[in-house]
């Protein structure tokens, strides 16, 4: 701060420290980031020591690929779960997008116009999620359930029509797109990462979303627009998962009517990993971005240590059930 | 046995002495002296009115006596015996409480007898309970078929159906808790026979109320509380209803800071609502406020007073009639809109809206500001600071600084901080709900202190409270509601406790 500061407007001005601790520290959040970052490393460290296959930099690079890909679509569904709602349709949006932009390519459509239309469809549902949310109050747990399986339905219809036909050539190519020698998504991601925490740190938006998801009355009685944000949100969601689909689709090359299932129960457990909470108010993308990474080493591990792939659902299970048992308890102690 | 059997073999014994006695029962809760040295009997077979404000102590009351709490002085004699809490809470005793506790998606006999459901063996006795309910019905005169499902009735018959749950139980002493707030005229008039009925079969009631006309139908006795005391037990031959006003009101209000009455005549209106009406809760509210005047709004619980503050702010849309701010007419009545348009409202209850426990002081107030602290949707932080700080010191909020939470604050503090998010929009008209409910003298004359000179500023200030004195000394006009309507205005050397509760609780 310089000498130059009438002493009036010094006086107001936070000193340094009390500017990093910020409205950040007053709730504990973010400080979850360095534990879960630092418990992240450990894992791979511990992989790295005990199994040799596991610091290649071939399994490296695709862990990070995988992650670099469902982050996209953790992006939009962390920030309805700071709001206090959960989006469970997104593996089903992430499925229908991808296979619908590969149905139009195989129906030779160009590839941007046929990502487009795939998109406007998955923004449509995550309209429809929002606004039925909004107008008619309806618990977006149930209602995103009921989405899940209705896409569900129109991503298997198109699985059908395709019959594990492989994608056309360039859009095979298209999730290996460099940038700086290194695949496009993970630039994205660490770009998202970066601006997400400038998002969560500064902006009025994210702001209003935690006041939202901390308590909606207050929100309303304070003029926030509550049911606009949150359609918002919700369409942010679908968007962000059918972008994560394309890439998904051009990744594995064919139509699968297996893709993107139970990705939901992944999203819910790396985000409440992440510093996200069923009783809203709180959610961070870094968190997510790090829980995921988290999830997918643990499952990197379990294949190095040759253990069945079958349980790799036994686990996702086991992690979500602690995770959400963690928030309700730490919850509980607080209000 | 039948209920009938029951009430005739009690009133050929009947024991002697009164059924429940208070004795010098006091009870506070933390610094809050909710009642003090309470002592009244209720005699057997008589209805027993309770009568006082909001806040008279009434409740508590009432849950002393049903064995919800234990009072920190005094005795509960029950037929001439001492009795602890949890003996009354299994005992003799049957409470209807206020609130509805009904199971709307069961029949009829199967809500009175829950709990003590007939059986043969370990099956349901259905011909029985439905025999036994049938019964109940008839004495009573009443047409409900015993198979109906509860949540097809009327509010007013589910209400009967309750009362006769505890008619049934066969408690010596029934309690009822403002039975007829939830009625229409008509119920309420099928309520009073349910009672005189029980009355006259020896039933012994106590019944609580403000709807003076009410008790003075059909009470033997009327037992008056006022600010957590007991006034006297007067007994209900030639009284009237300014008899009961005169001692339920006539607090000691303290120095009455004498509100400012320089409201000119003909200064803008800045708020109107016209033919506000929102369907089953209040109709035809018609309401102006001037700059620079602070109107009240007061009226009993089932008034429709708190339904007319969330409709007029959008919060619960009213179905007909518009809302006027400066006089424009509002297009769309939802509270975004209406911050907008400069309007503000402070919520009755913090606990459930105006704060967000867990987010900081400077969070809380800038909330409804976020947009004017922002440049391109970017918070300034220094900003929201800086009115954090602003705030902190005009409402002098008791906090160690802007990063502070509301939850660790006392409830005076939670509230000024509450008042500070409201008025941070600098609004032109303000809505205030119970502004100061809960909070210390000093928070409190702080906070009206706030709302008179917002009022000298040349803002339009509505507050709805249920402190009457309260209203009094902050307000230069009363709007009363009754019934889901306008009943009336006081204003000028009129206005007193006596004209407002006349209009409130009476006939006039």
């Amino acid at each position: 701060m310089s000498m130059t500061q009438p002493a009036g407007v010094a006086e107001h001005r936070p000193g340094p420290a009390a500017r990093r601790r910020g409205w950040l520290a007053g709730n504990g959040f973010g400080a979850n980031i360095l534990p879960l970052a630092v418990i992240t490393l450990a894992v791979a460290l511990f992989l790295a020591l005990t199994r040799e296959n596991f610091a290649t930099g071939s399994n490296i690079s695709s862990i990070l690929f995988g992650v670099s890909i469902e982050f996209l679509a953790i992006i939009g569904f962390t920030y309805v779960m700071v709001m206090r709602e959960i989006d469970l349709s997104v593996g089903s949006v992430f499925a229908l997008t991808g296979m619908l932009t590969g149905a139009l390519l195989v129906a030779d459509w160009p590839f941007w116009p046929a990502a487009l239309v795939a998109l406007v469809v998955a923004a449509a549902i995550g309209f429809v999620n929002g606004f039925l949310v909004v107008r008619f109050q309806i618990n977006s747990l149930m209602l995103t359930i009921g989405t899940m399986l209705l896409v569900r339905g129109l991503a298997n219809v198109l699985a059908n029509a395709l019959g594990g036909q492989t994608y056309p050539r360039a859009f095979r190519q298209f999730a290996r797109t460099d940038l700086f020698d290194i695949r496009i998504t993970i630039v994205v991601m660490v770009a998202a990462v970066v601006a997400a925490w400038w998002f969560q740190r500064r902006m009025g938006l994210f702001r209003k979303m935690c006041f939202i998801g901390e308590n909606p009355r207050s929100a309303v009685v304070h003029g926030i627009r509550v049911g606009r944000i949150k359609i918002a949100a919700f369409v942010a969601s679908a968007v962000t998962a059918g972008i994560a689909g394309i890439f998904t689709a051009s990744r594995i090359t064919h139509a699968d009517n297996q893709m993107g299932m139970g990705l939901e129960f992944v999203m819910v457990t790396a985000a409440i990993i992440g510093g996200a909470s069923l009783y809203g108010g709180k959610g961070d993308l870094r968190g997510s971005a790090l829980g995921l990474l988290l999830l997918a080493l643990v499952l990197n591990g379990m294949i190095m240590y040759d253990i069945e792939p079958v349980f790799q659902q036994f686990v996702i299970g086991a992690l979500l059930i602690a995770t959400v048992a963690f928030d309700t308890l730490v919850n509980r102690r607080t209000k | 046995m039948t209920i009938a059997e029951r009430i005739s073999m009690e009133r050929s014994a009947p024991a002697p002495g009164p059924i429940l006695e208070l004795e010098g029962v006091s009870k506070s809760y933390g610094a809050v002296q909710a009642l003090r040295g309470v002592s009244f009997r209720v005699a057997r077979g008589e209805v027993h009115a309770i009568l006082g404000e909001n806040g008279a102590g009434k409740s508590t009351t009432l849950k002393i006596i049903n064995g919800e709490i234990e009072p920190d002085e005094g005795r509960v004699l029950v037929a001439g015996q001492a009795t602890e809490a949890r003996e009354r809470k299994r005992g003799d005793i049957a409470m209807v409480h206020q609130e509805l506790a009904v199971f709307p998606n069961m029949s009829v006999a199967e809500n009175i007898f829950v709990g003590r459901i007939p059986l043969t063996g370990r099956r349901i006795d259905f011909e029985r309970m439905h025999a036994r309910a049938r019964d109940l019905l008839r004495l009573f005169g009443l047409r409900i078929d015993t198979r109906e499902i509860l949540g097809s009735l009327t509010p007013g018959q589910q209400q009967i159906v309750e009362i006769l749950r505890a008619v049934e139980s066969e408690a010596s002493l029934l309690i009822l808790d403002e039975p007829t707030s939830g009625l229409n005229n008509h119920e309420a008039a099928t309520l009073m026979g349910l009672i005189k009925r029980l009355r006259d079969d020896g039933q012994t009631i106590l019944y609580v109320s403000h709807r003076l006309p009410e008790v003075l139908e059909i009470a033997d006795h009327v037992t008056v509380l006022r600010d957590g005391q007991f006034i006297e037990t007067l007994r209900n031959a030639d009284l009237g209803e300014d008899d009961l006003i005169r001692r339920m009101v006539g607090r000691d209000l303290g120095p009455v800071a004498a509100a400012p009455r320089a409201a000119a005549r003909d200064a803008p209106v800045l708020f109107a609502a016209r033919g506000l009406s929102q369907a089953d809760q209040f109709r035809d509210m018609d309401v102006e406020i001037r700059a620079g005047e602070i109107v009240g709004v007061f009226g009993l619980e089932g008034s429709g007073a708190e339904q007319f503050s969330q409709a007029l702010f959008g919060i619960v849309p009213p179905t007909s009639g518009t809302i006027e701010l400066k006089g424009r007419r509002v297009a769309s009545v939802s509270p975004a809109a209406l911050v907008r348009a400069g309007m503000s409202y402070l919520p009755g209850n913090r606990k459930e809206a105006g704060l967000y426990m867990e987010r900081s002081i400077a969070d809380n107030v800038s909330a409804p500001v976020l947009d004017r602290l922002s440049r391109w949707g970017v918070v300034d932080a220094r900003r929201v600071d800086a009115q954090a700080k602003d705030d902190i010191r005009r409402f002098a909020i008791r906090v160690p600084g802007p990063q502070g939470l509301p939850r660790q604050l006392s409830g005076g503090n939670q509230q000024k901080v509450m008042v500070s998010a409201c008025l941070a929009t600098g609004p032109e008209v303000i809505v205030l709900n119970e502004p100061t409910r809960g909070v210390d003298v000093g928070a409190k004359a702080e906070v009206h202190e706030a709302a008179r000179a917002e009022a000298a500023r040349g803002r339009a200030v509505l507050v709805f409270s249920s402190d009457l004195p309260e209203l009094l000394r902050l307000s230069h006009r009363i709007v009363v509601m009754r019934g889901r309507r306008l009943a009336g205005e006081v204003a000028g050397a009129a206005m007193g406790e006596e004209a407002v509760m006349a209009l409130a609780a009476g006939t006039r």
